[in-house]
């Protein structure tokens, strides 16, 4: 490959080099043959362009003359000049209404002795001292001559300008006498217009013609031309230097024009010798490579081969063994001399070979396809071994088949291992699917067979749910143990199955549940027949160990036929009618109808509402004032969870608690209404508005929430002590350890422990020392009932005893009346709480309520 | 012994001092117009060389050699032939040419820098009378404007009864003078002032053109001109072209060139040009013996002077040969002073001045015997410069051929 690279690169190297030789050889030649006659044309050009460049220069330079002459005959410049008059005002006003050519810029006045009098620029550009020096000589040459002369300020020769000064003076005549010199300076523009294709750029001088320079400058072959009648020369540059210029032009072109005349026969040229000798070439050294490279790979293929633990062989088209390796030796345990010729079918197939897949393998063999199979072979014709044969077809250079190569490993042990493992999975896959305890398939097998039947689509067949959980099942296994409630669990499994057909199935989804799915017939007065024998003989007392054993069950029904539901949603509809079954006091069989559709809807419904308005946070804190019973001022608020509705509508707790509970979105809603009247609290103290205390309903659960502590511990205010109310449910016993721990924690942290609604029943004397709360908020049902029965006077009375030996300070909730509020007052009660002082308010009424511009008269009365 | 060395010292010291007498050289420089009023330039340096060929170029012990410097009627020419001879330490004297502007313009250096400058024909008035307390070195011998002005007006007015004079007048120093003069007399006179034509200097045939045709259409009768020969005869050509029905009285300044030439009989004899002049004529009419030796001296082979008329620009000659004489005189004078034996070139020209100011014995020249015609300069006697005064002029007017006559119109000494 490397070799044909070089090649190629040579092959254009010396095309390229043929191109620049050529290339060269002509550029020569246009120079030596051309140079003289172009030369001469660029002379003549270069003279014609220096003539009109020198008429240019005249056309300045006359009218400026014209006007020099005039305006030296000028009376008053006369009488200045020769000392009539002192100043020359009246020239220069003369001067003024003169249209001056624009190239002059100045005017000298010299007198007889050639001493400048006064000179008047008319333009904005100044003479140099040069100027000055050489309009001097010159105004003594004319009053010399006394006639006009035209100058050049030579001192500029030297200078790389393209303007040059020019100087015309004429003489001042008093009648026929030179008494003065009139000199005006003029600056000609000696820039070239922009040189063209095929120009020369000239640098030009004008010089005067006896200008001994200029004399040197024809001597070097400049190109000189009189500029008009002026007796100035414009002389342009040298011819050497000019014509080297046209030299370089006149190779650079001629270069170009046959770099492009040559450049089709040099690409023809290329491309024939790419196509006839690089290409053929290419191919050449490709072929070897390429046989270089099969014979190395054959030579490394055969030695792979030779230590593969494959067996290999090749075959001719007849299939007659021509080579193998001695792996295959080993496995067939023929030796090489016993092999070679022969056909592989004869030496290694057997009886059990299976004949499909040798008819297989011939047609592909035929077909020239390459095929892989298993076979069972047979080691000198009885020992039996699986192998993994894969077969190809050889094909030479061009195309033809040759022969097959063909190689196989054993399997013979894996074939073993499937055969084991197949018989081992049966079992798990059943195992999975089956409840094992009663046989009946399980969830797993329920979801499947369900969602394969959901997928179905069937006209006919309606699907059915037949939910059934066993009422009392844990006192069964409570009081007569585990294997009498798996007992009882057998023979429902066994109900189940009489009662079913071959299409519906029975499924234990777990514990005490079982689930009957109707799979063909899913009528609903199908299930609900299946549904009331079922628990016709579920109820029927059961015999065990000589005991009677009696359960019950509920059974929710849903059916497809019903089309309250989807399909997908038939469980959980079944599940609702358990729900509601239980509810109704067990044992019996609910249907899921249209009643039960509407109560799950709306539930559904709440749901929704409830996550929305947490998603939007509708959930605000409402506060309910606490008053000090003997000063009847403001001692805290109680916050108390609100549903704003974007209706307006204000939902109190009933409306939303329950629902909230059931989807778990308590703790959330709990956390949003608490951060927001801890920010409300922090508005109060910023307004400098005084609350000493603001409570917080608080779940035992959810005092060990960490978010609950670190939304405290995050509160912007100081002044307002922060409370938390915990049911009286908080003493039962089977609370929690970590209870007492965490209430430490909170008095740590300085906040206050209320127990809410003490009285309703739970507490015990023991519990709440060991709490050690520091209010007591009275159930409100003893306060209604104070005014009107004595029991609840008198259980107020006791809690506040109690409160009073605990040093626990009582406050009364409820407060309605004027009556509950003196009767609370008059009992003890520290603090009073409820509609007769305030309802609950939203934070802005709050506000109003506790400023002290806006505090109310209160009163008990 | 004694007497030998007596001998030796006697030989020496004339010796020393014949060549101290027969070497030394005073110049006398004439500053005058060689080019355009060569006539004018010609008769004074004739009248010059005229009365010095009288004492035969000598005065005293001193050879007197006449430079003549052309100032082409330019200022500044005449001002740098002025340096010439400040810077020439054997120049004694500049007798000065024909025009005035020259030395109104330069009378501030020249008296600055100390330059004798005798003056045969120059008018304007404040030439010989300068500012500022300057010592005074220029003196004249020619009609002096402040007289001659008043002496046109007096002549337009009382003599030939102008009734609309006009002033036609050069636009130079000279011009300018004589306007205020002029116009003073026509103020004392009780008659309106004239309408006044000032001219360049440099006048061409179209101005000159132009100037006729406005005064024609003054309808005025007369007009008193001052100018050059050369714009004189432009302006009274091109009058007579338009056919004014004028009179034309002129200052002399017109004879200071080819004026005759230039301008025919007929516009001559039609405008009936008169000119103000000295009283020369009037003088050879008397057969003055001073005029006629002085002709004779003039005359040559080639040119000679018979009559006074004969002599191009007389008046030249007659002013240049009579302040000559008192040049003459003066210097005479002052070579007897002490101090010019050994005084610088400065100090000569110093006691030349001087001289000349304190002239005592009578001089006798052309138009008339000098009487102490210089007297030191003040305020007080502005006219202590002027060689000549009022009696010296006379009006002359031109004979056929060109030649200058006595007017008719007009008596002498009016």
């Amino acid at each position: 490959m490397r070799k044909a690279v070089s090649i190629n690169k040579v092959f254009w190297i010396l095309l390229a080099c043929s191109f620049a030789f050529a290339l060269a050889t002509a550029a020569v030649a246009v120079w030596v043959t051309a140079k003289p006659f172009l030369t001469e044309t660029h002379k003549r050009a270069v003279i014609s362009q220096a003539k009109q460049e020198a008429s240019r220069i005249y056309s300045v330079l006359d009218p400026s003359a014209s006007l020099t002459v005039y305006l030296a005959s000028e009376p008053s410049l006369l009488s200045f000049v020769i000392g009539d008059v002192t100043r020359d005002d009246a020239f220069v006003d003369r001067l003024q209404d003169t249209v001056v050519p624009e190239n002059v810029s100045e005017f000298f006045v010299f007198d007889f002795e050639g001493s400048a009098l006064s000179f008047h620029m008319v333009s904005t550009r100044s003479h140099s001292l040069e100027t000055t020096s050489a309009a001097g000589e010159l105004a003594r040459e004319v009053l010399e001559t006394q006639t006009l002369a035209i100058r050049t300020v030579d001192t500029y020769r030297a200078v790389n300008t393209s303007f040059q000064e020019i100087l015309i003076a004429a003489p001042i005549m008093n009648q026929g006498f030179v008494e003065g010199v009139l000199t005006s300076v003029l600056e000609v523009d000696l820039r070239q217009d922009e040189v063209g294709p095929g120009q020369i750029a000239m640098q030009a001088r004008i010089v005067d013609a006896d200008d001994p320079w200029s004399a040197d400058l024809e001597r070097q072959d400049a190109i000189v031309v009189p500029v008009g009648k002026t007796g100035m020369q414009l002389v342009l540059n040298s011819q050497g230097t000019l014509f080297a210029t046209i030299g370089q032009e006149l190779v650079l072109k001629a270069i170009v024009a046959i770099s492009a005349a040559l450049l089709l026969p040099f690409s023809i040229f290329g491309w024939l010798g790419r196509q006839t000798i690089l290409r053929p070439h290419a191919e050449v050294e490709r072929s070897r490579n390429k046989l270089r490279e099969q014979q190395k790979e054959l030579s490394e293929l055969a030695s792979i081969a030779r230590k593969a633990e494959e067996a290999i062989l090749i075959t001719d088209l007849e299939t007659r063994i021509i080579w193998h390796n001695p792996a295959f030796e080993r496995r067939s345990g023929y030796k090489a001399k016993d092999i070679i010729g022969k056909k592989p079918t004869s030496l290694l197939q057997g009886p059990e070979t299976d004949p499909a897949t040798r008819a297989e393998i011939r047609k592909a063999l035929d077909a020239r396809q390459p095929i892989t199979v298993e076979l069972l072979n047979y080691r000198f014709g009885s020992e039996e071994y699986w192998i993994r044969l894969s077969i190809s077809t050889l094909f030479d250079d061009e195309g033809q088949a040759y022969g097959f190569m063909a190689i196989s490993s054993d399997i013979t042990d894996q074939k073993k291992y499937e055969k084991n493992l197949i018989s081992t999975t049966s079992a798990m896959e059943w195992q999975a699917l089956h409840d094992e305890l009663t046989g009946l398939p399980n969830r797993r097998c329920f979801n499947v067979t369900f969602e394969k039947l959901c997928a179905e689509k069937s006209d006919e067949a309606s699907i059915a749910i037949i939910r059934i959980d066993l009422d009392h099942f844990k006192n069964v296994n409570d009081t007569m143990g585990h294997e009498a409630g798996d007992e009882v669990l057998c023979r429902v499994a066994q109900i189940l199955r009489e009662e079913i057909t071959e299409h519906d199935i029975p499924v234990r989804i777990g514990g005490d549940e079982f689930i009957v799915l109707l799979g063909k017939d899913g009528s609903l007065v199908n299930a609900q027949r299946l549904a009331n024998n079922m628990l016709s003989r579920i109820s029927e007392p059961m015999d065990y160990e000589g005991k009677s054993l009696s359960v019950g069950a509920s059974f929710g029904v849903a059916t497809e036929e019903c089309a309250l539901v989807e399909k997908e949603d038939l469980v959980r509809a079944a599940d609702a009618a358990l729900y509601i079954a239980k509810e109704r006091g067990r044992s019996q069989v609910i249907t899921y109808g249209p009643a039960e559709h509407d109560k799950v809807v709306e539930v559904r419904d709440v749901a929704e509402q409830i996550r929305l308005g947490l998603q939007r946070g509708e959930f605000v804190p409402f506060y309910q004032p606490q008053i000090d019973a003997q000063t009847l001022e403001v001692v805290g608020v109680e916050v108390l969870a609100r549903w704003a509705q974007p209706n307006g509508n204000v939902v109190s707790p009933a409306g939303f608690l329950e629902v909230a509970e059931q989807l778990s979105m308590l703790t959330t809603l709990d956390a949003m209404v608490m951060n927001k009247a801890l920010e409300d609290v922090a508005e109060l103290e910023r307004a400098q508005i005084a609350l000493p205390k603001v409570s917080f309903n608080v779940t035992a659960s959810r005092l060990s929430d960490p978010e609950l502590l670190v939304a405290i511990d995050a509160r912007e205010f100081k002044d307002t002590k922060v409370s938390f109310e915990i049911l009286e449910s908080v003493f039962l016993d089977d609370q929690p350890e970590y209870l007492d721990f965490t209430l430490d924690l909170l008095r740590e942290k300085g906040l206050s422990i209320e127990i809410d609604d003490f009285g309703s029943g739970h507490a015990s004397m023991i519990s709440l020392m060991r709490v050690r709360p520091d209010v007591l908020k009275i159930d409100q049902r003893l306060v209604y009932g104070a005014p009107q029965t004595e029991v609840c006077q008198n259980m107020v009375r006791s809690i506040i005893g109690i409160a009073e030996s605990l040093q626990i300070s009582v406050t009364a909730e409820g407060v309605e009346t004027y009556m509950h509020a003196e009767m609370m007052q008059s009992m003890g009660c520290q603090t009073l709480q409820g509609f007769h002082f305030a309802e609950p308010m939203s934070f802005e009424h709050l506000k109003n309520f506790l400023s002290p511009t806006e505090e109310p008269q209160r009163k008990l009365g | 012994m004694v007497g030998l060395m007596r001998v030796i010292w006697f030989l020496l010291v004339c010796c020393f001092a014949g060549q101290s007498v027969a070497g030394e050289k005073l110049r006398i420089y004439i500053d005058a117009d060689y080019s355009m009023a060569r006539p004018a330039a010609e008769a004074i340096e004739l009248g010059v060389r005229t009365a010095m060929s009288d004492v035969a170029n000598r005065v005293g012990n001193f050879e007197i050699e006449i430079v003549p410097k052309d100032h082409r009627a330019n200022s500044k020419r005449s001002y740098s032939n002025l340096r010439a001879f400040t810077e020439d330490p054997t120049g004694i004297a500049v007798i000065g040419g024909v025009h005035s502007p020259p030395y109104l313009t330069h009378r501030q250096d020249i008296n600055e820098s100390g330059i004798p400058l005798l003056l045969p024909w120059s008018a304007a008035g404040p030439i010989t009378r300068p500012d500022d307390d300057q010592l005074n070195w220029i003196f004249r011998l020619s009609v002096d404007d402040t007289k001659a002005g008043p002496f046109l007006v007096g002549h337009a007015l009382n003599n030939i009864e102008c009734e609309q004079t006009v002033l036609l007048l050069v636009d130079t120093g000279w011009g300018r003078a004589n306007r205020v003069t002029m116009g003073d007399a026509f103020q004392a006179a009780g008659v309106p002032a004239p309408v006044v034509f000032m001219f360049s200097s440099s006048l061409g045939p179209a101005s000159a053109r132009t100037i006729a045709e406005k005064i024609k259409m003054t309808n005025a009768d007369c007009a008193i001109m001052l100018s050059r020969a050369r714009e004189g005869a432009l302006l009274v050509n091109e009058l007579h072209q338009q056919s004014a029905d004028i009179r034309i009285i002129s200052h002399w300044g017109i004879l200071s060139g080819d004026f005759v030439a230039q301008v025919p009989h007929s516009v001559r004899s039609d405008l009936q040009i008169e000119v103000l002049q000295t009283c020369g004529l009037e003088v050879e009419g008397k057969g003055r013996a001073e005029l006629v030796q002085a002709l004779k001296n003039a005359s040559t082979e080639v040119r000679p002077f018979k009559r006074l008329s004969d002599v191009p620009a007389a008046t030249g000659f007659v002013h240049g040969y009579d302040l000559t004489r008192l040049l003459i005189a003066a210097l005479s004078n002052a070579m007897e002073m002490d101090g010019w034996a050994d005084g610088s070139i400065v100090d000569r020209r110093n006691l030349f001045r001087s001289s000349l100011e304190n002239l005592s014995e009578p001089v006798e020249g052309i138009l008339k015997t000098y009487n102490r015609p210089f007297a030191p300069y003040s305020d007080a006697s502005q006219d202590a410069h002027e060689a000549l005064g009022l009696q010296d002029l006379c009006v002359v007017s031109f004979s056929e051929s060109g030649q200058l006559v006595l007017s008719e119109t007009v008596e002498p000494h009016q």
